[in-house]
């Protein structure tokens, strides 16, 4: 059974619709990367899927529960969870306090501050720094901490990679494989298709808020991951 | 001189727990509160229906207060501000300050045009007095009010700052959206800041009763005194509420010594000259004050 | 060959059948002394007092975005300043005029430091300013206190000649209002306001000068509210600080532009209108009669955020009193 399992997804902006029915599922110790263009819909995708964003219709169900008329903080109680763009930490409380806020969820599981500390050691001294004072790198390894916290079963992380060194990039995502053999679902928007190569399980490619590709790593190549973001179907010449 | 000076300082404690409320509601959820003075006057008459009619011992009648604002100000998030604050600035503003119309003509129906006390409750302790050397004597219930000022600051900062609750509050005012995606209640927590704001009102409440008469229509003085202490004073620490209310007092007190009328005038102008140095970063320079510099060049 | 033309009207027929309306209530009104005689003149005089202080407080919350729970301050220092110029020798009608210019040099001044605070700040720090005035106008010896003056001078006119002449002095004033703001409203300004009130962030970064904008609709404001003050003095002829100062006509602004329609000329109208019938007929209730005013106010900003004219206005054809442009596309 998939953890997170997506139907027919629908939603806009006023006027603009965003994102036109999307379907996608997600297993237990799966990773599967969202990927497309600035403005294809992922991140309205994403908010949708956590409740942040109102959908116009579709389903969300979550480890076998319809979870698509609970409000965002429900879906949370309910193991979903969301790493938002640009981290959204708390820039006055400390380290430790924003990874607190993360066990609001009040959810059973392996998740505490030592846990996080031994995943992530180099957030370990700076335990009582302000969140605002920390560099990028250290702010994305809080957010996930956070969002550990909720010992959530689904994780979904907006713009892993965005504004980040390459060395900060490559330990995030050490931490999201030892993620994903623990057994959590991830859903992850990335802009670097390379990195999804080597490192996905499922790929899903969305152009102007529909899905183009849909594909394994072994399936697929850079270039037709590429012809997708622009809006080619499998299958057209690119 | 000794004797004003004290006096000053403890009524500034007084206006410290008038103002706590009013700051702890605009610096967590960004709502001025019209009704905030109006609601104290509420706390105080039921305060006076507990303790005076049915004769409960003051700190009684006080905990059942305490129990109950908690309980309006939940009501009163539900549903009126958490429905206002959704259609932009202005509404909440609005919407409080009908409140505080409502209330006021209410209570002057129900509880008429008298002037009320709460000095009965307490007996002896309305005029017993500390003497301090020098013949000064100090009014035992303005230094309570002044230590309890201390104590209730102390702890919504303790709230806050110290324990999961006071967090989430935080987090849901700084950014409600990532506070709802970690799991967080927003409409609960926003009631219960709500509710604890107006349980303060019933220490001010009592405080006011203590202090001096009241009448159905004695809230917009309260909110006025309330509100200058806030902005002379400025955000961010609620420590800073107590240095405002302080210097308020000590302005009324002044005043009050250059013109018998000037006590209320006084405070008005400590908070235009608070706006003028907070607009001025500090600085009075009448060439920007008037407009005539022109943009750009300051940079 | 046809060649497309654009015809660009500023009304259309809804904006004819309502300036018609208004220019025969104009009409109605001014004959009022004629038909009705001094104490209908003088209900003529409280409806365009409302009238004046709704659309001025509109103009303020809905279109400037101020949220002013002191404008007292224009309406009650108004009628002391007419008060002292009349004392000093001014005739009553001139003190008038003189005092919706002090009004407005008032405004300009108050805005220059006011102007800075935000929201509830703006709000509240207002009602400061207008208790600061009223308690040193109590300090003026000639009003004494709470006890007040009358604007004795006013007696050198007959009775009837002086309700009817303020009636039509209040009836210019506020035909003069509305074609200030319609001037206002339709100026490069009035562009500026409907982009402010649409988005004042957005209006500030495409280089709209928010803080001359909303001065501008301040010291109308002002210069509004003070006519309306000394207007309601010289109908009233009492000077009572408290009466003049006083929270409730902060109550009535409130609810006349709430029920009426926030940001909308069509919407203050109704607004005040409304507000005289309900007064008329409910004002004898006293504080129950507050009460309810503070209710309706209270459910019409919950519930119906727009008021009455954000029902009615979208059901027209084409907008009553006309802002925008109407562009019309016709071949030749």
């Amino acid at each position: 059974m998939s953890t997170l399992e997506v139907t027919d997804l629908r939603a806009s902006h006023g006027q603009l619709n965003a994102v036109h029915g999307v379907s996608l599922s997600v297993r237990p110790g799966e990773m599967l990367f969202l990927l497309g263009s600035n403005g294809a819909g992922k991140t309205t995708l994403l908010r949708s899927i956590a409740g942040d964003h109102r959908a116009d219709g579709g389903n969300v169900v979550l480890s076998g529960v319809d979870v698509s008329r609970d409000t965002a903080h429900h879906r949370a109680r309910s193991g979903l969870s969301l790493v938002p763009e640009g981290r959204r930490l708390f820039p006055k409380m400390t380290v430790r306090e924003n990874l607190m806020l993360g066990t609001s969820t009040s959810r059973e599981g392996p998740w505490t501050i030592d846990a996080i500390y031994e995943a992530f050691p180099n957030l370990a001294k700076l335990d009582r720094s302000l969140a605002g004072k920390l560099s990028g790198g250290e702010q994305q390894a809080v957010a996930i901490g956070r969002a550990l916290m909720g010992d959530p079963v689904a994780v979904m992380l907006d713009e892993v990679s965005l504004g980040l060194s390459p060395a900060a990039v490559e330990f995030a995502y050490e931490a999201l494989l030892r993620l994903r053999e623990m057994g959590l679902a991830l859903l992850i928007v990335e802009q670097d298709l390379n990195r999804a190569l080597t490192t996905a399980d499922q790929l899903v490619v969305m152009c102007e808020g529909q899905v183009t590709l849909r594909a394994t790593p072994r399936e697929t190549s850079l270039a037709e991951l590429a012809a997708a973001s622009f809006g080619h179907k499998k299958g057209e010449a690119a | 001189m000794t004797s004003q000076l004290i006096n000053a300082i403890l009524l500034g404690g007084y206006y410290a727990v008038l103002a706590t409320g009013l700051a702890f509601m605009y610096s967590v959820m960004n709502v001025i509160n019209l009704a905030h003075g109006a609601l104290i006057v509420l706390s105080a008459y039921g305060l006076w229906l507990l303790g005076g009619n049915l004769g409960l011992p003051l700190p009684v009648a006080m905990a059942i207060m305490v129990v109950v604002m908690f309980a309006v100000g939940m009501f009163l998030q539900r549903v009126v501000l958490s429905r206002a604050s959704g259609g932009g600035e202005l509404l909440p503003i609005l919407a409080t300050f009908g409140i505080s119309i409502i209330l006021d003509n209410l209570m002057f129906q129900v509880f008429g045009a008298d002037s009320l006390s709460l000095a009965p409750l307490v007996g002896d302790l309305s005029w017993a007095s500390f003497e301090l050397p020098g013949f000064i004597f100090v009014g035992k219930t303005s230094v309570y009010i002044l230590l309890a000022a201390i104590v209730v600051i102390a702890g919504l900062e303790w709230l806050l700052r110290r324990t999961a609750l006071g967090h989430r509050i935080q987090a849901v005012s700084q950014d409600r959206a990532t506070a709802a995606l970690l799991g967080i209640d927003t409409q609960r927590t926003a009631a219960i800041a709500t509710g604890i704001a107006l349980a303060t009102g019933v220490i001010a409440a009592t405080a006011m009763g203590l202090r001096s008469a009241w009448g159905p229509y004695g809230g917009s003085a309260q909110l006025l005194f309330a509100f200058e202490a806030v902005v002379i004073g400025g955000l961010g620490s609620l420590w800073r509420v107590l240095a405002g209310a302080m210097v308020l007092a000590f302005a009324q007190s002044l005043a009050a010594m250059i013109h018998p009328q000037g006590f209320l005038i006084g405070g008005h102008l400590a908070f235009l000259a608070a706006v003028f140095i907070r607009l001025r970063g500090g600085s009075f320079d009448l060439k920007s004050l008037l407009g005539l510099t022109r943009k750009g060049a300051t940079a | 060959m046809s060649t497309p033309s654009l015809t660009i009207t500023r009304s259309g027929p809804t904006a004819h059948v309502t300036m018609t309306l208004l220019a025969i209530a104009a009409v109605a009104i001014a004959v009022i002394p004629f038909v009705l005689g001094v104490a209908g003149s003088g209900r003529a005089v409280a409806l365009l007092v409302y009238i004046l202080l709704a659309l001025m407080w509109n103009a303020l919350a809905g279109f400037a975005g101020l949220v002013s729970i002191g404008q007292t301050l224009f309406f009650g220092f108004a009628a002391y300043t007419t008060i002292r110029l009349s004392d000093a020798g001014l005739d009553p009608f001139l003190a008038i005029l003189a005092s919706i210019g002090i009004g407005a040099a008032l405004g300009w001044v108050t805005s220059l430091f006011m102007l800075s605070l935000k929201d509830g700040e703006f709000a509240i720090g207002m009602w400061v300013l207008s208790s600061l005035a009223h308690l040193c106008v109590n300090l003026d010896p000639l009003i004494q206190g709470e006890t007040g003056i009358s604007l004795i001078q006013m007696n050198a006119y007959a009775l009837e000649t002086r309700s009817a002449l303020i009636l039509w002095l209040a009836l210019a004033v506020t035909i003069a209002v509305i074609a200030a703001m319609l001037l206002l409203l339709r100026s490069r300004t009035g562009a500026a306001i409907t982009a402010i009130r649409d988005d004042e962030l957005g209006a500030r970064s495409i280089g709209v000068d928010v803080l001359r904008t909303k001065r501008i609709v301040f010291v109308l404001a002002a210069a509004g509210t003070a006519a309306a003050g000394a207007l309601w003095l010289a109908s009233a002829s009492n000077f009572q600080p408290r009466a003049f100062f006083g929270v409730q006509w902060t109550a009535y602004m409130l609810f006349m532009v709430l029920v009426g329609g926030l940001g909308r000329i069509e919407g203050a109208i109704i607004g005040a209108v409304l507000f005289f019938a309900i007064e008329t007929w409910f004002g004898a209730y006293g504080a129950w009669y507050l009460v309810g005013l503070g209710a309706i106010a209270v459910l019409f900003a919950l519930l119906l955020p727009k008021g009455l004219w954000g029902w009615i206005g979208p059901r027209l054809p084409g907008e009553a009193i006309p802002t925008g442009y109407i562009i019309e596309k016709s071949d030749i």
